[in-house]
């Protein structure tokens, strides 16, 4: 295995009851996920709200134990671990190698904890350093990521956005990961700050060599910093590939939805829109017999409601694809068109 | 208010140097051949109890000059029902050709 992380098979169902007595009943919040994360890569997981693309970053850390399926972590100079069969002590070393980043800086700092302890927590927990080691790791990954060491004694609140997300990547960055998982790490910031951390996690995977998962539902952003993509819905991969490749054409009647779901920051293409989006995301207990995105779907066949497609590669292209026509319907892309390009 | 215009003309040719900054921290859908770094705007919101005497964006804004910091910049009509408050729009910087 050359991959840092490879995922097989991985499925989680949610057993729901409604009352002491009541029906059980069962969601399957992850179907099947199978992919590779690359060594020095960013790969996003992508799709709306609900699409499991934060259950597959929980089960990935175990935050939720898998319900079946495998999550192969290849450990520097070692063999394979799969992760999901390991008790909490056994999980504990592989938990410095691999962090989260969350989305709300506001809710995932302790609000009653001074920002030298909240870096210096992990490194306690680890026993990864004491005393003045520890104070000398706590302000150096500090000033890394932008803050300075006149910091230390405050509490989150005395933070903007932006500077708290900073300090959740100095908390994810002080114990040396190779790889970061961050759920929707820029999403609740605005623009400007919102690039500054983009460029801040750039420049970081450069210096510490890391490699992410990034989960987002934002396509700007992950057109941007991600080199290959993963697209769910509903508990499904249905598409995944080179960023490049999947924004250019994609093979997913659902990845166009997404693109073409995307607003352009130019309101001379705006009627370039066509496909207009049909329906809700259906309820996951709920879910069609056959292919997943059968009732959104403007090219479902009969076919697609009674036989569910298999990802599979996609001849002509380096993209897989769940679709039982990815060869034959044209979709549309995200980029304009290479000699009409208008504004930076 | 430092700009203020119809979509399309704010848009296609933003006039304010803070209007541009916002534009340009936006990754834009291209191809990773014209990926270019995002440029976020230096510094930080001032606090509304310190607003700059001057033009709001003075501290922040690349291309500031002398009358910036002391003299709020007048509305300037750039276009049909397009305005902007920039002195760049009605001063030329000393030492630089026009």
């Amino acid at each position: 295995m050359t991959a840092l992380l490879q995922v097989e098979n991985l499925s989680k169902v949610f057993s729901l009851r409604s009352g002491m007595f009541g029906p059980q009943r069962q969601l399957d919040a992850l179907v099947d996920i199978n992919l590779t994360v690359e060594p020095g890569e960013t790969l996003a997981i992508v799709g709306e709200s609900g699409c499991g693309k934060t259950t597959l970053g929980r089960c990935i850390v175990k935050a939720l134990p898998a319900t079946s399926g495998k999550v192969l972590y290849k450990p520097e100079g070692g063999e394979p671990v799969d992760l999901t069969t390991l008790r909490k002590r056994q999980m504990k070393p592989w938990r410095r190698d691999i962090r989260m980043i969350f989305q709300d800086p506001m809710s995932s700092l302790n609000p009653n904890m001074r920002v030298f302890d909240i870096v210096a927590e992990p490194l306690r927990i680890h026993k990864v350093a004491r005393g003045r080691a520890l104070e000398e790791k706590v302000v150096s990954v500090l000033e890394k990521v932008g803050i300075g060491a006149e910091a230390l004694g405050r509490y989150p609140h005395a933070f903007s956005g932006g500077q708290r997300q900073r300090i959740g990547i100095a908390r994810a960055l002080v114990l040396e990961p190779r790889l970061i998982i961050a759920d929707e790490a820029v999403s609740a910031l605005d623009v400007s700050i919102q690039a500054q951390i983009l460029n801040l996690l750039e420049d970081l995977k450069t210096d510490f060599g890391l490699t992410y998962i990034f989960i987002s539902h934002d396509l700007s952003v992950v057109n941007y910093i991600a080199d290959r993509v993963v697209v769910m819905y509903l508990g499904h991969v249905v598409e995944t590939g080179p960023t490049e490749a999947l924004f250019e054409r994609p093979r997913h009647p659902y990845t166009e939805l997404l693109l073409d779901a995307l607003p352009i920051p130019d309101p001379t293409r705006r009627s370039d829109r066509k496909a207009e989006v049909k329906g809700e995301i259906p309820y996951l207990g709920n879910r069609p017999k056959g292919c997943p995105f059968v009732t959104r779907c403007r090219f479902a066949q009969d076919r697609c409601r009674n036989e569910k497609p298999a990802l599979r590669p996609i001849p002509g292209t380096p993209l897989q694809a769940a679709c039982h026509f990815a060869e034959t319907i044209e979709l549309r892309g995200a980029y304009a068109p290479a000699d009409t390009r208008k504004l930076a | 208010m430092v700009e203020q215009g119809n979509v399309f003309d704010v848009f296609r040719e933003p006039k304010h140097p803070y209007t541009q900054a916002l534009m340009r921290s936006r990754p834009a859908l291209k191809r990773k051949s014209e990926r270019e770094r995002l440029m976020p705007i230096r510094g930080n919101v001032p606090s509304p109890a310190q607003r700059p005497r001057g033009c709001s964006f003075a501290g922040r804004c690349p291309y500031v000059f002398q009358p910036c910091r002391d003299i709020v910049p007048a509305r300037t009509e750039t276009g049909p029902g397009h305005v902007a408050r920039c002195h760049l729009l009605t001063q030329v910087p000393e030492g630089v050709e026009a």
